[in-house]
């Protein structure tokens, strides 16, 4: 082990009698799919999209015409990614997980609902999504930072 | 045809072959959907909508997980380590007839609960729903 490794080890932490306090714990999910897929189940589903995506999401891929079915799939991707995340599927509804541009077009994640009280069990307390799509192809990798205080967290440490 | 017990089980079988692009004869009623015939959650957003469309009966993804789940807080559902207490066994045997906990190989943790629906299990669902919407008429 070199000198930095050991510089930053955990300091104990007295509550929890005297071992390393456990440090930030990731969880990562990832997820891709096809835009036609996506592209033909909202084809002629008029109440699937409202089901899918929130008005914010929805507006901000309209403003991209050109490219909507992309945007949009990406989105529905990184819904996918949370959930593997958060290691939930199908009690969290896909609006509770919003894609959000900031207004330099990065995307961030905003938590409602059920999602945001998963996470809040899970700990989290930061996220990062990164979306992509190319040769009709649409991928989301989602990062979630818990802070690692849990009992279950302890245990794993 | 309102009031009778419909059998969804032939309307899920189309849907679910033509959704996951199967054979009908497949998609036999014991048949899980995300383990035994391959489906991703995206297929069941598709399967849910064919149905909807074929037997005018609306039943979502957010459904099935509320059926499995039976509004029991998640802290009640599963232990810290997500392993499904008694509590949860007792509800999962209540809602999937086929479910016996004798038979688990190992403890059930909830990430494996939603891959325990059979097609079956689906058309129960939708029946479910269909005399709910009937009542409410």
């Amino acid at each position: 082990m070199n000198a930095t490794a050991v510089a930053s080890a955990p300091a104990p932490d007295p509550a929890a009698g005297g071992r390393p306090a456990p440090g930030p714990r990731l969880l990562i999910g990832t997820d891709l799919v096809a835009v036609e897929r996506i592209e033909s189940l909202l084809a002629d589903r008029d109440d699937l999209a409202q089901q899918l995506f929130t008005e914010r999401e929805l507006a901000y891929c309209a403003g991209r015409a050109r490219r909507r079915a992309d945007h949009l799939a990406a989105r529905f991707a990184a819904k996918e990614a949370v959930m593997k995340a958060l290691g939930v599927g199908a009690t969290v509804p896909w609006c509770d997980i919003e894609v959000v541009n900031s207004v330099d077009g990065r995307p961030g994640l905003r938590l409602h609902g059920r999602a945001a009280q998963v996470a809040r069990q899970r700990g989290v307390t930061e996220s990062d999504i990164s979306l992509s799509h190319t040769a009709g192809l649409a991928m989301a990798c989602a990062v979630l930072v818990c802070a690692g205080k849990t009992e279950r967290d302890r245990t794993l440490t | 045809m309102i009031g009778t017990a419909l059998n969804f089980l032939p309307v899920v079988r189309t849907a679910v072959a033509d959704a996951l692009g199967i054979d009908e004869d497949e998609v036999v009623p014991e048949a899980t959907l995300l383990g035994d015939l391959g489906a991703e959650s995206i297929d069941l957003l598709d399967i849910l909508f064919r149905i909807e469309r074929a037997a005018g009966v609306k039943a979502t993804v957010a459904d099935i997980g509320a059926l499995l789940q039976g509004g029991i807080p998640d802290e009640e559902f599963g232990d810290e380590d997500e392993v499904v207490s008694d509590t949860g066994l007792t509800h999962l045997e209540k809602v999937l007839p086929q479910f016996d906990r004798s038979r688990l190989a190992r403890p059930l943790t909830a990430d494996l609960v939603l891959g325990l629906f059979t097609a079956q299990n689906l058309a129960d669902l939708l029946l479910d729903r269909s005399a709910a919407l009937t009542r409410a008429a």
